[in-house]
């Protein structure tokens, strides 16, 4: 009786102990087809050559759901994190990310310099903009003046529930040219004229959640004009055989970084891993799945035309293209966000 | 005898106790506490507060204070100071990003240099007040500023005001609204369910409840994505009333307030129809036929003899849905439109997108007082424990 209740009680410390001191390396990102891809040009490949096991699993973002982790002390239970600018941003001022050690990062020179920050390298570009269906529209908008004018383009227009990129192209629509817009965004004029353009089509405005349901608002012909994000428009296309189109002009576009989470156990192979996805070799292969960009430059350099041309940084796309500002979102995120529900709710 | 057996009750309710204590009494504790906290400025920069300590806007800015920023942001560990930076961008955007600067600025210029050249040239606002007066603000350790702000309101140098438009007090209401809709929606339909499963022989009752229940096995989110497709203006109901001739253009169904209240109605249904078919399995048929023996019409029956049996099981339901659906989040983000966010929303984002913790907690203190009114309130109108006492006292 008496072995038998040591043996159980081994058995269970061994439950217990066994996954917590051997945890594979845990990547997060951010799901869908996006995440397939990153499987097929990253996480598999690593562990095929490396042999370290790769675990990923998705999160709907927020620094805060960062800090919880780091905050509880001990294993933060993820360890690579695929994050946007503004999290990347705050989130090491804060001290939840281990700092990058760039003596790692075998092709940092080849990074374009938006991909490199203390804690932060650069894994994709991105681009929001206004996307819609030739198959309906025809000629279609030409610039962001287009999306605020319902006369002359009749039909519901649909953004995200949030003042990002929706500020900016309301900015745009009404003639600031781009590289004013955050300038004019800084003073309180400038907040109350982005307003004032999206309150002059809001009775045509839809709202949406998700990066996904933009697509199919415009797929189900619910919205004539969505702002959206770049690599879902290409999707839709080649997978749905749909006819949309996104507009360059514009569009506001992002890097997204890779970031390793403080108290990580697994920071060597996490940095090891980061540094194999940092690789122009590996890079080229995710444009041609999902059309985002590689910040590698000798990557972009090597795509395809047909592929190069759907991705933000082709130069002919960041023609009138607007570069998204972090830090003045990671300094504007609450008021600007409470002034955009007040808007929607009345 | 007896003090054994209240002795044994005590033993047998203390693992509730405890549960309850964990799970329910010590996270409202830490969650009010976290409203009211304040002490991410003050750890970070010490020296600089008590160089500010005699210092009123009205005069200038003592020269110490410039070069005790300096020593505290070289003392402080970063991670302390960035959160000191999150807390002062709450109360000025764009300190943050000011008082980051201001940490670099230090770190490369010599320590020989003056600290007022090196903040000022870094940003000019470092001249101003402005940003030294919300230092001295937000020194705390403890604050209201967070519970006032869940309410729309801020203090200024006469009382307190009101913030812009009042935001959450709109929130609050709409989502009381919501859930108050949704639970007289599920009531309607629900008790016609409810006794027409209780009027079935069991064997046949089952499997009729077994379909009730098969909703509950989907995702909500799959739910909520189903409706879209329905309700959409190409979607199934638009185009069959279309072809009805019934209207002319498609109805908007969704992306709004209809849309929120079919699809959360139909979610919640099986809460609402599961407690009353319960009570009104109890009621003895014999009791309604021999009222209507006596003389009582059909309503008469239902009003005065069926109705009051089954109050338990109604007021368990209106309590279970109403509950439910205020904390309801994930629905109206999908359904909803721009109007028809609920609380859970505006949690998610103070406590993800603002890094604002404190307001996400005040946030919810706010709420679950006001949900305690509406639940007793609730109570009162339907007295659930007054027919299970007397329940209990039929024996």
């Amino acid at each position: 009786m008496k072995r038998t209740l040591v043996l159980a009680a081994t058995v269970g410390l061994l439950a217990l102990q066994g996954p917590a001191s051997a945890r594979d390396l845990t990547i997060i990102s951010w799901g869908g087809n996006f995440q397939d891809a990153q499987r097929t040009s990253y996480f598999a490949p690593f562990t095929a050559e490396t042999g370290i096991k790769v675990v990923d699993d998705s999160w709907e973002g927020g620094v805060g759901t960062i800090r919880t982790r780091v905050e509880a002390a001990g294993d933060p239970g993820w360890d690579v994190v695929h994050g946007e600018a503004e999290e990347v941003n705050i989130g090491c001022a804060e001290g939840l990310y281990e700092p990058i050690d760039w003596s790692k990062i075998a092709e940092k020179d080849r990074l374009i310099p938006q991909a490199i920050s203390k804690c932060g390298v650069g894994a994709i570009t991105w681009s929001a903009g206004i996307a819609y269906d030739q198959d309906k529209l025809s000629p279609g908008p030409t610039s962001a003046a287009d999306f605020f004018d319902t006369q002359k383009f009749p039909g519901k227009r649909a953004i995200r529930k949030g003042p990002k990129y929706a500020l900016e192209l309301a900015l745009m629509g009404d003639g600031v040219p781009p590289e004013k817009v955050y300038e004019t965004l800084s003073t309180p004029e400038g907040v109350d004229r982005a307003f004032a353009k999206l309150e002059s089509i809001k009775s045509d405005l839809l709202f949406f959640e998700s990066g996904g349901q933009a697509i199919q608002l415009l797929a189900s012909g619910e919205a004539t004009m969505v702002l959206a994000f770049n690599g879902r428009v290409t999707a839709a296309n080649q997978t749905d055989k749909r006819n949309f189109k996104f507009m360059w002009p514009s569009s506001i576009f992002a890097v997204d970084s890779w970031v390793i989470l403080k108290n990580s156990p697994n920071k060597e192979a996490a940095l090891k891993f980061i540094d194999f996805a940092s690789r122009a070799e590996q890079q080229k292969i995710l444009p041609t799945l999902v059309a985002y960009g590689p910040t590698n430059t000798v990557a972009a350099s090597e795509l395809a035309p047909e592929v190069a041309g759907e991705i933000p940084t082709d130069p002919k796309n960041l023609v009138g293209a607007l570069a998204l500002d972090a830090n003045f979102w990671s300094d504007n995120i609450q008021p600007l966000t409470e002034r955009f529900n007040l808007f929607t709710a009345q | 005898m007896k003090g054994r057996g209240s002795g044994a009750t005590a033993v047998l309710l203390l693992p509730m106790l405890l549960l309850l204590a964990a799970t329910l009494f010590l996270p409202v504790f830490l969650m009010f506490l976290e409203s009211v906290r304040d002490v991410e400025v003050r750890s970070a920069l010490p020296q600089t507060l008590s160089a500010l300590s005699e210092w009123s806007p009205s005069d200038p800015l003592p020269e110490a204070a410039y070069s005790a920023l300096r020593d505290d942001l070289a003392t402080s560990d970063p991670s302390v100071t960035g959160r000191a930076a999150s807390r002062l961008n709450i109360a000025l955007p764009g300190a943050r990003t000011l008082l980051i600067g201001a940490a670099r600025a230090f770190a490369e210029a010599a320590p020989s240099d003056d600290p007022k050249t090196v903040l000022v040239g870094q940003d000019p606002r470092w001249g101003g007040a402005q940003p030294w007066q919300t230092i001295v603000r937000v020194q705390g350790p403890w604050t209201d500023e967070f519970l006032l702000a869940a309410v729309d309101l801020r203090r200024t140098s006469d009382g307190v005001a009101t913030i812009g438009g009042g935001l959450y007090r709109k929130i609050y209401i709409r989502t009381f609204t919501v859930a108050i809709a949704v639970t007289g929606l599920c009531l309607l339909l629900g008790l016609p369910v409810a006794a027409f499963l209780a009027s079935l022989p069991r064997q046949r009752a089952v499997p009729l409840l077994l379909l009730l229940m098969l909703p509950l096995w989907t995702s909500v989110l799959v739910r909520a994505m189903a409706w879209i497709l329905l309700l959409q203006s190409s979607g199934l109901v638009n185009e069959v009333l279309m072809a009805l001739r019934l209207i002319e253009a498609p109805l908007t169904l969704v992306f709004n307030r209809v849309g929120v209240l079919v699809a959360m109605t139909h979610v919640l249904l099986p809460f609402m129809i599961l407690p009353i078919y319960n009570s009104m399995r109890t009621i003895p048929r014999r009791q309604l036929l021999a009222a209507g023996s006596l003389g009582a019409t059909p309503p008469v029956v239902f009003r005065r003899v069926y109705l009051p049996q089954c109050r338990s099981g109604i007021a368990a339901g209106c309590l279970l849905v109403f509950a439910t659906a205020s904390g309801y989040y994930v629905t109206p983000a999908l359904v909803g439109g721009g109007s028809d966010q609920m609380l859970g929303t505006f949690v998610q984002l103070a406590a993800l997108r603002y890094s604002n913790q404190p307001l996400a907690a005040a946030l919810g203190v706010v709420f679950l007082c006001l949900f305690l009114a509406a639940i007793g309130a609730l109570f009162l109108l339907l007295r659930p424990m007054k027919t299970l006492g007397a329940e209990l006292a039929r024996g």
